[in-house]
């Protein structure tokens, strides 16, 4: 089914408008936050997020540092049946995403789109364990991640070595990580520690091909469409969770 | 803060600088374990990450944690390692004659870790030392040659860490409500997430493979399995208690859970033996306030602002042992390393953005619905365009 990928106000009354939402692009994931986040998942309210279509189902795919929420309004007509959440640590930008979502769904009530997506104001590297039970996600994504260019905030890298170990327990055998960024370094920092870490193991080029949803890390996302307006390169690489070795 | 750690009948005390042993039962005074001035500089390994600054220089040195070895087969080691300030592990090791009189300590080797260490553990097999730090970080450097790899993390300071008896898990509880068991030495793998804190998780206690306890600022005392952990076992609530847990030990022989509290003089006793659990509360004479206890045979040994006592946890009976002046005058001045543990939220984002938006969307409505007035007139008008521009055009001739 098609949607109209480039909705505006015109179009969806009660669209918001980015230019009142804009949010500097960084923020420090290690400061302690008045972030609300449910004591373990069984605690998460779902509910409201999706509200009725979200019973009886469960998110599987995560966008970590959603943005402007590009790629959730890309995807959610692809997958239909499928609970999406966006994740985005900046105040004014997930309540831009979220008010975004809410025309959409309303725009489009009677045939019931965009019901399966929502964004929550959160910090991924800190509570995902908080909102997702062991192996429940089956896609993750990484787009266009702030690059934290200092040795010394490496460590505020959404992609770490450590991290990836939380994102592994959250993510099912099979699933997939999806990241891609305009920035050479960061790229194949990404790439080495992915496919260092045990549990990952890269995609190769024709799987990747095969892949519909690859083709959507490109231009989905205003920061993509950025790097495309200037012309810069885009780097992207997928990775597949492995299962644990036995204990 | 200072600490205690007991192996057998030998009890190991360190405060601000001072690192002392002593026995149970023996009538003296703790002696010296070993002198700073004994460091082998030889056996100190330089950092081979990037640490901030170089070695950090201290006024004074300051034991921040402090943890025995195993000790597990006849071949094993007896050694007691000490994180210190200056970012550093020193790993030492003593030796005792068949009386089990202390005959020689020798230090074995000296590590660095990049952030101040809180929390520290032998595998299983005493060849590692497991450090937590206040980054989020856990390393682990071989007794052998010091060298120190990064094993896992967390985006919030570690406060304690623990094997299982077997050794194939390492326990972590952060500053951020957590706690996980981790494969070890895989520790990519994490096995579980005890969630349910509702404040920093300070301390652990392990009592078998798969059963833990956790307990920290919100005054709850939790049980979980780690193969089922999505919820606790067994809850243990102590938020009549008018201060934040600070350490729980657990003797296995006699099924005993002892918890300290911050700046409270009594210490509760739990048994875990019976199903429900049951408490006692427990006071200890001259003493008011409590840094760290420790559990060996059938005693608790806790060390206070001023004394060490021992309660044989067979009579409940007390025992208060002997210790100097010096080593007192050191326990009355130590301070906890980080004076707060509770989250410091400064700014309210979310608060602030929620109560600002309806005045701003206000304004946005505003201005939106007077730029679709002045549309609305101009459609109107759009029809007279004609007549306008001519009455313009007249308007013009004439001036």
């Amino acid at each position: 089914m098609d949607l109209d990928e480039k909705p505006t106000c015109e179009t969806v009354p009660g669209l918001p408008q980015k230019k009142h939402y804009r949010q500097r692009a960084h923020s420090n994931p290690h400061s302690d936050h008045d972030i609300e986040y449910p004591l373990t998942p069984e605690h998460m309210n779902w509910d409201k997020y999706f509200g009725e279509f979200g019973e009886e189902r469960r998110v599987e795919f995560a966008d970590i540092g959603c943005g402007y929420g590009g790629l959730l309004m890309r995807l959610s007509p692809k997958f239909p049946g499928t609970l999406m959440i966006g994740m985005e640590i900046r105040v004014k930008v997930s309540d831009y995403v979220n008010e975004k979502i809410q025309a959409l769904r309303k725009h489009h009530s009677e045939a019931g789109h965009y019901r399966n997506i929502a964004v929550l104001r959160s910090n991924a590297m800190k509570y995902m364990p908080n909102y997702f039970r062991k192996g429940q996600l089956s896609k993750m994504f990484f787009l266009f991640p702030d690059p934290h260019f200092k040795n010394k905030k490496h460590k505020w890298r959404i992609i770490t070595p450590t991290l990836l170990s939380e994102y592994a327990y959250v993510l099912r055998e099979g699933g997939l990580i999806y990241t891609i960024t305009d920035v050479k370094e960061l790229h194949e920092w990404m790439a080495k520690h992915l496919s260092e870490h045990p549990l990952f193991e890269r995609l190769t080029e024709a799987e990747m091909n095969s892949d519909f949803v690859v083709e959507m890390l490109y231009d989905s996302t205003e920061e993509g469409q950025k790097v495309t307006r200037n012309s810069g390169e885009k780097w992207p690489a997928v990775f597949r969770r492995l299962p644990n070795p036995p204990l | 803060m200072s600490f205690i750690t007991s192996f057998g009948d030998r009890l190991f005390i360190g405060s601000g600088d001072l690192l002392r042993t002593c026995r149970i039962g023996d009538e003296t005074e703790p002696t010296t374990f070993i002198h700073w001035n004994e460091l082998n500089p030889e056996r100190i390994q330089k950092p081979d990450f990037d640490v901030e600054k170089d070695l950090k220089t201290v006024e004074k040195r300051v034991i921040l944690c402090i943890a025995h070895s195993n000790f597990l087969t006849s071949h094993g080691r007896r050694m007691v390692a000490v994180g210190t300030n200056e970012k550093q592990i020193h790993v030492f090791e003593y030796f005792v004659d068949h009386n089990g009189v202390l005959v020689k300590c020798e230090h074995i080797v000296t590590s660095v870790v990049p952030k101040a260490p809180t929390a520290l553990t032998f595998d299983r097999e005493d060849a590692y030392v497991v450090v937590g730090d206040r980054a989020g970080d856990i390393h682990r450097f071989s007794v052998l040659n010091g060298s120190a790899i990064e094993m896992a993390g967390a985006i919030s300071m570690v406060l304690d860490v623990a094997f299982t008896p077997d050794g194939k898990r390492l326990l972590m509880a952060d500053r951020d409500e957590k706690v996980r068991a981790i494969r070890y030495p895989s520790t990519y793998v994490i096995d579980a997430f005890c969630l349910g804190h509702t404040e920093y998780v300070k301390t652990l206690a392990v009592q078998n493979n798969d059963s833990i306890w956790s307990a920290g600022g919100d005054k709850m005392l939790y049980n979980w399995s780690i193969i089922e952990c999505s919820k606790p076992l067994r809850t243990v609530d102590l938020s009549e208690v008018n201060g934040p847990i600070r350490k729980i030990s657990i003797n296995l022989q006699q099924q005993k859970l002892a918890i300290l509290f911050d700046n409270v003089e009594t210490i509760v006793i739990v048994d875990i033996g019976k199903e429900p659990t049951q408490s006692v509360s427990v006071n200890v004479s001259n003493e008011s306030q409590f840094h760290d206890i420790t559990s060996t045979g059938n005693h608790f040994v806790v060390l206070g602002r001023s004394t060490v006592t021992l309660i044989d946890l067979i009579t409940m009976s007390q025992t208060i042992h002997p210790i100097d002046n010096e080593l007192i005058e050191s326990l009355k001045q130590t301070n906890d390393a980080v004076d707060n543990l509770f989250k410091n939220v400064t700014h309210n984002n979310q608060q602030e953005y929620e109560k600002g938006k309806p005045k701003s969307l206000r304004q946005l409505n505003r201005s939106a619905g007077s730029s679709t007035t002045t549309h609305r007139l101009l459609r109107r008008l759009l029809p007279l365009e004609p007549f306008l521009l001519s009455f313009l055009l007249f308007y013009c001739y004439i001036c």
